[in-house]
């Protein structure tokens, strides 16, 4: 009887963190080569039906029927192709297809991400935009007209010699990029569900492209997000309804005998 | 007397347990492909009351009653509620644009095999793991024809009758199912059984895969609405019926038979 309780809470709680992750989308909606979240729900595991009261059922005759209990919930990314927003920046490239750049951290680990917002240190290593290098690329002080090429290579001039190459965009892919770990700033790093990252290299490999002075947009779609709030708010009322019919139900039992 | 009151308590306990079920439809009114249960709700075997003799169950009543009892009419004795039965209509798709993501049209289930055995599902909100293996949302194996399927990281795209492409070349083709009757109940995870386990599926012949759409749950939010104030009211009912009677046979216990009077 109580059961039905923690039936409607394990709803509400799905609901709420479905509401969770919407808001998570929504404040990363200008975040570039952010993916987006979405948590799923599934049915918790089913107890026999019995009648309270009844004999158990003798074993030849398993009942058919089950007893819910309740919702429990995983939160899946989805890794789609977000939009690709000229920027004109020459620092600045977008990822067309799978692929992410990697990253290393302070502590020496390797992390990876689809934000291609590069800059140059003061010592004129690449590093991303929260400061973490990209691969080992350093372009020296007097270079001007530094820019990335559709290849992935970094170049620029040196006087007025032609265009040297400084180093290549460290680029690699993951069988199952959804499963890669989110650690913040745009960051993943891989689990067993991703699989390792494989070098993915753009001459031989067949959709991926480069695209210089172009960021990719955050794939979250405001209007879906919307959408799935309002849906996760109306089951999260549904379920307190369900608690607030046990309660005057209850109420009614305990008012039975006065 | 006595039986009424047992008859208001079973209408109580028939209520409680239908408010449990619709409490597991509402948790689950946004999972994908979660099929809602419905309680039907039966009255216990109408007794004969015989005038001299105990009430004799009716359906036992030999034709024509045996001549000493006196039969008067038939009485209720309360109200049971049968087992869950699984509504397997069909559920809304709706379009997520995700290639992960299937829905089925039709009478057809996925195959997936899980620890326990193989499951029927028509949750296809699908992924993948680290080695490229086409996996449910809660990481059991997706079934193709010919065991679970490797699908890489590549472009991924799904026929209407389960062909999978990856770069446009075929690689496998999912195992989808149906049944001739679909007696089937729900093992949590969107996992169906059948309930009969020597019960063997047959492959679909009327159900397509929908590739980026998932098949919302077939909970009507605003039936189960009306069927929560339904029930509130009917257990209301039962537990004024349950009290009046305890009224009653207060009365007779307390009143009738005083003498004097006050």
């Amino acid at each position: 009887m109580f059961n039905i309780l923690r039936i409607a809470s394990s709803g509400i709680i799905a609901q709420q963190l479905a509401l969770d992750v919407v808001g998570n989308n929504i404040a990363n909606l200008q975040t570039p080569g952010f993916k987006r979240s979405r948590a799923d729900t599934y049915d918790a595991r089913y107890a026999p039906w019995n009648y309270a009261g009844t004999e158990p059922y003798p074993a030849e005759a398993q009942p058919h029927g089950t007893a819910g209990n309740g919702t429990l919930s995983t939160v899946m990314r989805l890794t789609s192709q977000g939009p690709v927003l000229q920027t004109g920046r020459s620092l600045d490239v977008a990822i067309q297809g799978d692929g992410f750049f990697e990253v290393t951290l302070a502590d020496g680990r390797r992390a990876y991400t689809r934000d291609g917002t590069f800059g140059l240190d003061a010592n004129g290593r690449l590093v991303t935009a929260s400061g973490l290098p990209v691969g080992d690329i350093v372009v020296p002080p007097d270079a001007t007209g530094v820019r990335i090429g559709a290849d992935g290579t970094v170049r620029g001039r040196r006087g007025d010699v032609a265009e040297t190459v400084f180093g290549q965009l460290p680029l690699v892919r993951f069988v199952n990029p959804r499963g890669l770990l989110a650690i913040g700033e745009n960051l993943f790093v891989p689990t067993d569900n991703s699989g390792a990252a494989q070098p993915l290299d753009l001459v031989t490999t067949g959709g991926e492209r480069l695209l210089p002075g172009s960021l990719e947009g955050s794939n979250v779609e405001l209007s879906e997000e919307f959408t799935r709030m309002i849906q996760a708010q109306r089951a999260y009322q549904a379920n307190l309804k369900v608690v607030q019919t046990w309660d005057e139900l209850i109420s009614t039992v305990n008012s039975l005998r006065r | 007397m006595l039986r009424g009151l047992y008859s208001a308590a079973s209408g109580m306990d028939t209520h409680m347990r239908r408010l449990a079920v619709e409490a597991n439809n509402l948790a689950n009114a946004r999972t994908p492909g979660y099929k809602q249960d419905r309680v039907p709700v039966e009255s216990f075997a109408l007794l004969l009351r015989g005038r001299t003799d105990p009430v004799i169950p009716m359906l036992d009543v030999p034709f024509p009653a045996p001549a000493q009892t006196e039969l008067i009419g038939p009485i209720g004795s309360g109200v049971f509620p049968w087992e869950p039965v699984l509504d397997l209509s069909q559920g809304s798709p709706y379009q997520t644009g995700e290639p992960l993501d299937l829905a089925l049209i039709g009478p057809g289930f996925f195959a997936v095999q899980t620890p326990d055995g193989e499951r029927y599902t028509r949750a296809g909100n699908f992924s993948v793991d680290g080695n490229g293996t086409l996996r449910t949302a809660t990481g059991d194996l997706v079934l193709g024809e010919q065991g679970p399927i490797q699908v890489g990281g590549g472009d991924l795209s799904i026929a209407s009758d389960g062909t999978i492409f990856v770069n446009g070349n075929a690689v496998a083709r999912l195992r989808l199912v149906e049944f001739d009757a679909p007696a089937l109940r729900k093992v949590g995870e969107n996992y169906l059984a059948p309930q009969d386990p020597a019960v063997l599926p047959r492959p679909a012949t009327a159900t397509q895969v929908l590739q980026g759409y998932l098949e919302g749950s077939n909970v009507d939010l605003s039936r189960t609405m009306v069927r929560l104030i339904e029930l509130q009211r009917a257990y209301e009912l039962s537990a004024r019926a349950l009290q009046l009677q305890d009224q009653t046979l207060g009365q007779a216990i307390n009143d009738v038979g005083r003498v004097g009077g006050s």
